[in-house]
């Protein structure tokens, strides 16, 4: 068991900021990469004992500012499912491990307010001008995480 | 005489891929309109297209589809290929044939069980089937992890692969990689046959109706290649298909129409099923024979067995193509040459057509792209119109409405592949 910083996003303006942000850090988790969330995030899921989903998000806040949320699972828990067309979002895979008895990862949220997700198109200003001070505090956020020797040591392997 | 008019409007089907809907008008107890609307907007890749190098071609038209990127990298580069009359060796065409298992195997699990199963449970979603059947979902996820890793074998990563090149492959992966592989695939293969045991287990509705199958065919069950055949013995190549497949606009509808020779036809796993039964290996001939082999079949209610019976087909076929998997050269040289290029394969829900035009310089000048959810839309609409009244037109709204959906949920339709041209008329 180690730990993961995941990227969720699409090649679509904001959306994409979870690839860009992780595809920068200077750290010792896995750093995984993930379209609109398919299959493939439920066996990262079941894969690592720390997760760290970075995600740009509808949050309430002004484009650009960011929040982490160290205890993801409260939240995930009590979120509303996304209804999807084709496949399952984030928070209906975390309700799935539940139902299907899985152990479930200590999971944390790394989220940036987005602006817009246009087809194609670049991050927003707002964003963009953040990307270091987004990478020093996740790669803050990384730092704590793997002082815990477990997962240090298993992520050295 | 007291009047009936029932009018049925589903605003948004769920559990099909992107956005459609449903209008039924029921008057006196006859189906008096009904329309499977596709309203998702174009998406014009075929216009995109114009102008881009023929490299580009495979990477972009991944972008079609998130569930079935592999059928339109494989169509595409079999028809510029076949322009440029490039020399496949075996071991390229069979590692084409790999990747392509591994979108069947992806695919159709998720459709069996994110989509179609939770309507034979009473359940909105797989989350309820998870709370009744977990060890049937768990299974599922880890057959569809299956071919998240065969795609990422060829692919690079298991959406949207990069893999794939005009002419062969990036990147031939290591005899390492393809053992362990193998490993995780052999210990799959007795869990899809458990699921195609389960799946025909499952009480069904029964609904025979006559329709048109077409599909692929060669001595192996067609994936990545093949002639095209139909159940009334039509017989052609890629470049023959505009003499017999013609599209058209509808007024409810974002994507295109087909008909082959006038007439609506179906695409996809139980069209393949009915037309390359033969060609099953052994194996699962005499599996269908004990679970009572319904194909070739006129129910489509059974499309969910034909897809538990292939991923079993595909599966087997992965694991016999790694067992012997040693690296080689993985592109072929040649050169551009202009003209006009076809090409086909069999996406996991039907026949997949495209056509280029190249230039002198490699240049696109023209694509045309057919997938199936547009070639399976008049089928959907017919079957629809025979299903419901099979039903019941005066069944309740609700369980005519589920009828609908379920009926729908056939075709495991992919509406986003399907809504890439829009006939735009300007008056000024």
């Amino acid at each position: 068991m180690s730990c993961a910083v995941v990227g969720l996003g699409s090649a679509h303006g904001d959306d994409q900021l979870g690839w860009l942000l992780v595809d920068m850090l200077e750290t010792q988790a896995e750093r995984i990469n993930i379209s609109a969330p398919g299959a493939e995030l439920f066996a990262v899921l079941q894969q690592y004992e720390q997760i760290v989903v970075v995600d740009a998000a509808e949050i309430g806040l002004l484009p650009g500012e960011f929040r982490f949320i160290a205890e993801g699972a409260e939240l995930l828990g009590s979120a509303q499912p996304h209804l999807s067309s084709h496949t399952l979002d984030l928070v209906q895979y975390w309700l799935l491990l539940g139902q299907l008895k899985i152990p479930e990862p200590k999971i944390s949220l790394f989220l940036v307010q987005l602006k817009k997700c246009n087809a194609m198109q670049g991050l927003s200003p707002e964003l963009e001008r953040r990307m270091q001070v987004y990478k020093s505090a996740l790669e803050q956020v990384l730092d704590n995480l793997l002082s815990s020797d477990i997962i240090r040591k298993n992520n050295s392997v | 005489m007291t009047e009936r008019r029932i009018k049925i409007d589903v605003p948004s089907l769920a559990r099909v891929e992107g956005e459609g809907a449903l209008h039924l008008k029921i008057t006196e107890g006859a189906l008096d309109a009904l329309q499977f609307k596709i309203y998702e907007p174009p998406r014009f890749f075929e216009k995109f297209l114009e102008g881009r190098h023929y490299t580009e071609v495979p990477d972009i038209v991944a972008r079609i589809c998130g569930i079935c990127p592999v059928a339109y990298q494989v169509s595409a580069v079999n028809a510029l290929e076949s322009l440029f009359q490039a020399p496949l060796t075996p071991w390229i065409k069979q590692m084409r044939r790999l990747l392509y298992c591994g979108e069947w195997i992806q695919s159709h699990s998720l459709h069996i069980h994110l989509l179609a199963l939770p309507d034979y449970f009473s359940e909105e979603s797989v989350l309820g089937l998870a709370a009744k059947e977990p060890e049937v979902v768990k299974r599922g996820f880890a057959i569809q992890e299956a071919g998240n890793r065969l795609i990422r074998f060829l692919g690079g990563r298991s959406v949207h692969p990069v893999g794939l090149k005009v002419g062969g492959f990036h990147r031939a992966p290591s005899a390492e990689e393809a053992k362990e592989l193998l490993e995780f695939l052999q210990e799959r293969l007795p869990e899809a046959v458990a699921l195609a045991e389960w799946v025909a287990g499952i009480k069904l509705p029964e609904d025979e109706q006559e329709f048109v199958s077409v599909a692929l065919s060669t001595e192996q069950f067609a994936i990545e290649a093949g002639l095209l055949r139909n159940s009334q013995g039509l017989q052609i190549t890629e470049d023959q298909y505009e003499a017999h497949f013609t599209e058209s606009q509808s007024p409810h509808s974002t994507a295109l129409w087909s008909l082959m020779d006038g007439q609506d036809y179906l695409v996809g796993p139980l069209a393949r099923l009915n037309l390359n039964h033969d060609c099953l290996p052994a194996f699962l001939k005499t599996l269908l024979n004990r679970l009572g082999d319904p194909f070739p079949s006129r129910n489509m209610f059974h499309s969910m067995l034909a897809r538990a019976i292939e991923i079993c087909v595909v599966l087997h076929e992965a694991i016999s193509i790694l067992q012997s998997y040693q690296p080689d050269t993985p592109s072929a040289e040649f050169s551009v040459r202009a003209g006009a290029g076809f090409g086909w394969s069999e996406a996991p829900r039907g026949l997949l057509w495209h056509r280029y035009t190249v230039d002198e310089q490699g240049i696109i000048t023209a694509a045309k792209i057919v997938p199936p959810t547009s070639q399976n839309q008049a089928r959907i609409e017919r079957d629809l119109e025979k299903s419901l009244t099979a039903f019941g037109l005066d069944k309740a709204d609700e369980l005519l409405r589920l009828h609908s959906e379920k009926v729908v949920r056939n075709y495991d339709p992919c509406i986003s592949c399907a809504t890439h041209f829009l006939k735009l008329t300007t008056e000024r």
